[in-house]
């Protein structure tokens, strides 16, 4: 067995490099149609012929200068890894341009393969490529490829093959750059064969003598670094570049560059043809509305309040189906511990689990229609356009269109949106964006905005209370952008330079693999760390156990189970049955258990009638609870009177159809059983508020909550916030967990109808308002840490924007209620 | 003349580019460097113009726009 081959993908961005490699490796990298997908060096791995293959996705980059950090990564990764292939990707519709960076290539004078991908396109626009003349003229294979439906990858894996295993003799023509810039790189060629000191020992001399020539800083400063004497080689470069100034106005580096062009027209002209010539094809007309300075901007906003209406319109009923199936999930597992069950195993299981990770699952449907919306705008090509529409306004706070793609991008999640400011070539423009990314609202921040909405603001407020959270997040970026761009990252932003990739029909099976590819994360992220977290959360909040209360609890519950029974023995003589009949009992107290939504028959035909007018009557007053809910009613207005009106006439017509059973079940329902069950609940939530406070969370809670008092936080609030810092996440993990541990029900009753007994308005949107700003996550903290190099950025990110948070919260809370705002 | 000056879509040729090293490598990168054919498709009152390219459409900032300082193609070009 010979050694493991390694092949590796260069090319331009968005010429399809990550499709071919998918294609390929058979894995699932993220494509997109913009510049700028891949910024990091994806590996795969497959055995072809019984031999281990390792496939490189590289950054796309324009040329091997030393610009920008993709530039920098993907020539390093061939200087220094030395693929035994490269496979350089080419959009074949713009072949002359991609073919600079094949050019750059070659005189790397790595093992080259060029595949002409986008034939499809290519063929489309008219042009026709004589391969065989154009591959002689350059001396390297070419294979022409259609990375979508996969065709010529075969023939292109097995050229790159015997390219590596040297059955195809690599040797490319040398390339030509002109008499005069020939005979001095020829010279340099000369003067450094002479010499000891090269770092480059493996590359050819032609290649470091062009890029001595065209001062490239990478190549000057490896050579300084060698230690040796490279004076008389400098002077030599330098006497090089004066001869060449007496003759041209350009400096070296731009007459290299005009060369390469040269050579590359040169052979387009023999080997290229272009059968017809169209103007304005598709994207140009679509871009003269979409990039209009006066319709785009208004596209942009319509397209931006779609993906979120998409998100919650479609995610919404899924998610209640995957909470009516965890709620069922609780209640199947209580059942096997029986009723009133101490268990802590039933404990964990459901308030810990179910609880703490069902309640982060539930959301995985918004989530993953926020990153299929972003990966149409990605995949269509319009996030580009986004950027260009987008420069104006980035220019006045000091950034510019292409910092947008990140940000927008941060609206799914910060991580990635972090490792995209590499598209960034200037390091201030890139440090900017990355402190300010945090503050888009990352979507595992919406679960926290879904509990927290419907259960403090009625429905027509719901939409533009979710909508003022995240633009709150963008002003605050830009205030913060404009500060920082004006204090620590004084300068001058590097200028805009993007290409518009032609639009492009995302095709179902990207936008599914895309989608996945996030919800598989997001589960496994629910699956891993938040599992953790919410059963180290659950144990601290369920322990220690209390052992003595304050008060006689037991027997005060006792007592006003002994007054209920005796007053429903009264109902049982009012209705003419005899005394110690305790069918009536025994179906209510199953009623109530189940929900109250099955009813028992006794044997009895008068308490089956009693019965079941009690329901009757509960379901039109619940009935009428729910519209002015889901309408969002508010008492005393036209609509209210109108829809109590109608319900009210439901009661009377009752009354008359059962005139004997209708005065008796109205007074059981509100003088006999409301009473007990809110006096009942009052001492049940007493010993659960005991057990709480008496808990290792509730005590560290405590310990904490004068510094979150300000912001009208209460010590649950702190623990699930501290759960936040894992993963924003766990917050309502957290609140489940805290909620339902010590109670019995646990996974029935809602936590939005808890929040809405403990809370007020005003600190519900204080909830958000500082989860929005405070510390991102643990795994954001990393990210910026990779990305910036330096522990200080990623800690300033941390605590700046935590003590920014708690600053800006403290003053809502304390003005909302000074004026008595949503209290 | 300047490149924000020109008219749109009539084609052009590069005859300078007074931008920093940087810059200049960047535009070349992209197709942009004396010598070099190119068409203006968009040219708003601000913001960055589109130029068409090579055969691509690339958005490049006004400020390094008016470094760059083209001819009518159509006539005799120098070379
Ligand atoms: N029509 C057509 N589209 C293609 C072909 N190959 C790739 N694409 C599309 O081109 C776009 C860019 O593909 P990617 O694979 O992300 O390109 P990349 O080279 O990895 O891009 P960067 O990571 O930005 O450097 C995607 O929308 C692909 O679906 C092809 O042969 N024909
Ligand atoms: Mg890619």
């Amino acid at each position: 067995m010979g050694k493991e081959i390694t092949i590796a993908f260069a090319g331009n961005p968005n010429s399809g490099k990550t499709t071919i490699f998918n294609r390929i490796t058979g894995a699932h990298q993220h494509v997109g149609n913009y510049p700028g997908v891949t910024v990091d060096i994806k590996e795969g791995k497959r055995n072809i012929d019984g031999l281990p293959v390792k496939f490189i996705d590289l950054p796309g980059t324009y040329s091997l200068t030393a610009l920008s950090e993709e530039e920098l990564v993907s020539r390093n990764f061939i200087v220094e890894s030395k693929p035994d292939v490269v496979i350089d990707v080419l959009d074949a519709s713009t072949l002359e341009r991609q073919l600079y960076l094949a050019v750059q290539l070659i005189e790397l004078g790595v093992p080259l393969v060029l595949a002409f991908n986008m034939t499809d396109v290519a063929e489309k626009a008219g042009f026709k490529f004589d391969i065989p003349l154009l591959s002689d003229l350059l001396g390297i294979p070419i294979v022409q490829t259609t990375a979508t439906s996969g065709k010529g990858l075969a023939e292109l894996l097995q050229t790159a093959l015997s390219v590596a295993r040297q059955k195809i003799e690599h040797e490319p023509k040398p390339l030509v750059y002109g008499k005069e810039l020939d005979t001095e790189i020829d010279r340099i060629v000369t003067r450094l064969s002479s010499t000891e000191v090269n770092p480059y020992i493996d590359l050819p001399l032609k290649w470091s003598a062009i890029k001595l020539l065209e001062n490239d800083s990478e190549v000057v400063s490896d050579f300084m670094n060698t230690g040796g004497d490279v004076g008389e080689l400098f002077d030599a470069v330098e006497g090089s570049r004066q001869r060449l100034a007496r003759i041209y106005s350009d400096p070296a580096d731009m007459l290299i560059a005009e060369a390469r062009y040269g050579i590359i027209s040169g052979a387009a002209s023999e080997a290229v043809t272009r059968t017809v010539e169209e103007r304005h094809n598709f994207s140009d007309r679509l871009d003269k509305v979409l990039i209009n300075p006066f319709v785009g901007m208004p596209i942009f906003l319509v397209l931006m309040y779609l993906v979120f209406w998409l998100t919650f319109t479609i995610g919404d009923p899924l998610m209640g189906w995957l909470e009516t199936g965890f709620a069922w999930l609780g209640g199947t597992v209580n059942g096997w511990f029986g009723e009133g069950s101490e268990s802590p195993i039933r404990s964990l299981l459901v308030d810990g689990i179910i609880g703490g990770v069902g309640g982060v699952i539930v959301f995985l449907p918004n989530i993953m229609l926020l990153f299929i919306s972003i990966a149409v705008l990605e995949d269509t090509g319009y996030m580009a356009r986004a950027a260009f529409i987008m420069d104006r306004l980035m220019h006045k706070i000091g950034l510019h269109g292409k910092s947008f793609i990140p940000m927008l991008i941060g609206f799914g999640c910060s991580v990635p949106a972090i490792m995209g400011t590499r598209i960034l070539e200037n390091k201030r423009d890139r440090l900017v964006t990355i402190l300010i990314i945090p503050l888009m609202s990352c979507g595992a921040r919406l679960p926290i905005y879904a509990l927290i909405i419907p259960a403090f603001f009625p429905s027509h407020l719901q939409g533009p209370m979710l909508w003022t959270i995240y633009v709150i997040g963008i002003i605050l970026a830009v205030v913060l952008a404009k500060l920082l761009r004006t204090t620590i990252f004084k300068g001058e932003s590097s200028p805009f330079v993007m290409e518009l990739p032609p639009y492009r029909t995302p095709t179902i099976q990207g936008l599914l693999i895309h989608a996945w590819d996030r919800g598989r994360m997001y589960l496994k992220k629910a699956g891993t760390i938040i599992l953790a977290i919410s059963i180290l959360l659950w144990w601290a909040t369920a322990y220690p156990k209390l052992q003595i209360y304050s008060d006689d609890y037991d027997s005060q519950l006792e007592t006003l189970r002994i007054d209920y029974e005796t007053e429903l023995m009264d109902v049982n003589l009012e209705l003419g049955l005899p005394d110690g009949f305790d069918n009536i009992k025994i179906a209510l107290d199953k009623w109530i258990e189940d929900d109250r939504s099955e009813l028992t028959t006794t044997n009895s035909l008068l308490a089956d009638r009693f019965l079941e007018t009690v329901i009757e009557i509960d379901e039109i007053r619940i009935g009428f609870d729910r519209a002015v809910d889901e309408q969002g009613l508010i008492e005393n207005t036209p609509d209210f009177i109108t829809v109590k009106y109608v319900f009210e006439s439901r009661l009377t017509e009752l009354e008359e159809s059962k005139p004997d059973y209708f005065p008796i079940a109205e007074n059981y329902l509100d003088n006999i059983l409301s009473p007990y069950l809110a006096q009942s609940s009052e001492i049940e939530f007493k010993i659960y508020e005991e057990n709480l406070n008496y808990s290792i969370m509730g005590r560290f809670g405590r310990f904490l909550e004068p510094v979150f008092r300000p912001m009208g936080y209460d010590w649950k609030l702190v623990t699930a916030t501290l759960g936040a810092l894992a993963a924003k996440e766990v917050f309502v993990a957290q609140l489940g967990i805290v909620f339902s541990v010590g109670e019995a029900d646990s996974a029935s009753s809602s936590l939005r109808q808890k929040l809405m007994d403990n809370y007020s308005p005003l600190i519900g949107f204080c909830i958000m308002l500082f989860s929005l700003i405070s510390a991102p996550c643990v795994a954001t903290l990393v990210v910026t840490r990779s990305e910036t190099r330096s522990w200080g950025w990623a800690l300033f990110q941390f605590f700046g924007l935590t003590v920014l948070a708690w600053i800006l919260t403290t003053l809502v809370y304390q003005v909302g209620t000074f004026f008595g705002i949503g209290v | 003349m300047l490149l924000t000056d020109t008219p749109i879509e009539i084609p052009l040729i590069v005859t300078a580019v007074n931008a920093g090293r940087t810059a200049q490598a960047r535009l070349a990168s992209m197709g942009i460097l004396p010598g070099e054919k190119l068409m203006v498709l968009r040219n708003d009152i601000n913001g960055p113009l589109v130029l068409e390219v090579k055969g691509t459409r690339v958005a490049i900032g006004r400020g390094l726009c008016q470094k760059v300082m083209v001819s009518p193609g159509n006539e005799e070009s120098k070379e």
